[in-house]
């Protein structure tokens, strides 16, 4: 090796050491911040931008199954239709109750609603960028949501003003959860399976069915129970596991999300 | 003023690394999204200058990259900064044939450091920190499989473009008068 790019090669690792270094130490803040005010604001147009293209070419992938969803589409909202007088007059009946129980209504969590900011840079995981950060009281592990309770992942990494959301599809989330069956099965909802997720270690004698719900178990630090993840598409019950699995379709489209809540404490 | 005019144009190519970088993951489908254009343009920046102090660039691209990255700060810039430095070593000492498809070999040796580097990483990182393991599943490796060889063909795309384009506009090809020489 030549004595010019021995020299040169000490030099960059030492400059790399020295960086992690001051970044920890609080030091190159104002150039990091300096490059996020520069970069952030483009990054967030070129998201919005993907949704939109994205979004303008979905009518491409319409093939046969199109009639199929349609129809089932049309008998779901009938029976839509029947559940919601039935949910209409518990709800009167609930409140009725509650009154007569004076019941006190508790809520643990508060709503921070924040935008997409962007994506990570590495295609390997599936992670959004907030723009709310510890400074608005997010925290490591907080749960995000869509809607009225639609669970799409955790958050996993935090700095001032902005905040990483693992998605549920990432290949690295473990989500505690539930199965609203006759068992209330228990297991751990795993992404890392394209645009599905997979519950694993249901008890193999509990019986699983093909579009039931699955939720959060609450079994776990930060994460309240009840926030919908998905339903059931397969079930994979095999003799020689000692656990069943299911695959599941994500409740809501993870892949063109805008607009987010973090649930906070 | 040589060496301002220099750091202005690191500067700026490193924000246009940056910006192609992201441009990629967020608006590409799968499987274009897992190009890695920052690791296929620094190398391409490689070969094409052969200048070692190119690698100040990678660290700028770096350093702006950590912005984006859901993981441990410093461990994409480690990985980047020393699969460039590993790649250069390589193909100045041991893949000394200089013909175009080893600018497609470079490209997933390139990729394969990085990837490999950024795992060993994240597996120390692991240990040290007590963090939630990493889970090593099958699509991890399927993934960075894809990557690397859609990195190494864009490589090698970028490469006969901007050798095509820089010939083109080689100044040898002019007279005095500015008429073309055929």
């Amino acid at each position: 090796m030549p004595q010019q790019s021995k020299k040169l090669y000490i030099y960059v690792l030492l400059v790399l050491v020295l960086l992690i270094i001051f970044h920890y130490l609080g030091i190159t803040r104002f150039i990091e911040n300096g490059a996020r005010f520069i970069l952030i604001p483009i990054s967030t147009k070129i998201y919005e931008t993907g949704n939109k293209i994205k979004g303008n070419f979905k009518f491409l992938n319409l093939n046969s199954e199109t009639k199929e969803k349609y129809e089932n589409c049309i008998k779901f909202e009938e029976n839509f239709n029947v559940l919601e007088v039935k949910t209409r007059l518990l709800e009167e009946e609930n409140t009725e109750l509650k009154k007569i129980l004076n019941f006190k209504e508790e809520t643990k969590y508060k709503l921070l609603p924040t935008k997409i900011i962007g994506k990570s840079i590495d295609s390997i995981e599936q992670n959004l960028i907030i723009g709310q950060g510890s400074k608005s009281g997010i925290k490591i592990g907080q749960p995000v949501i869509v809607g009225n309770g639609i669970l799409i992942g955790k958050i996993s990494k935090i700095e001032n003003d902005t905040a990483q959301i693992r998605l549920i599809n990432d290949n690295q989330s473990r989500i505690a959860s539930t199965i609203l069956n006759k068992n209330k099965s228990l297991g751990v909802v795993e992404g890392g399976f394209g645009i599905s997720l997979r519950m694993k270690y249901i008890p193999r004698n509990e019986i699983v069915l093909i579009d039931e719900q699955i939720i959060t178990s609450g079994l776990e630090i930060n994460m309240p129970y009840g926030l919908l993840i998905g339903t059931v598409a397969v079930v994979e019950n095999e003799a020689y596991k000692p656990f069943q699995q299911a695959v599941l379709n994500p409740a809501t489209d993870l892949s063109h999300l805008i607009l987010v809540a973090v649930l906070i404490d | 003023m040589s060496l301002i005019k220099k750091i202005i144009k690191f500067l700026l190519l490193a924000f246009s690394i940056t910006l192609l970088h992201i441009l990629a993951v967020s608006l590409f489908p799968y499987p274009l999204n897992h190009i890695n254009i920052a690791v296929s343009l620094l190398l391409l920046i490689f070969i094409i200058t052969n200048r070692e102090d190119s690698i100040w660039l990678a660290i700028l691209v770096g350093i702006f990259l950590e912005i984006f990255a859901s993981i441990t700060y410093g461990i994409n810039l480690i990985s980047l900064v020393t699969s460039l430095l590993l790649t250069n070593w390589l193909s100045l000492n041991i893949f000394t044939h200089r013909s175009i498809y080893m600018v497609f070999i470079t490209g997933i040796i390139g990729t394969f450091i990085y990837r490999l580097i950024f795992l060993v990483l994240i597996f120390f990182n692991t240990v040290l920190n007590q963090t939630e393991f990493y889970i090593f599943k099958g699509i991890i490796i399927f993934s960075m499989g894809v990557e690397i060889m859609l990195t190494g063909f864009t490589l090698f795309i970028f490469y006969i473009i901007s050798t095509r384009l820089l010939s083109y506009l080689r100044s040898d090809y002019l007279s005095k008068t500015g008429v073309l020489k055929i």
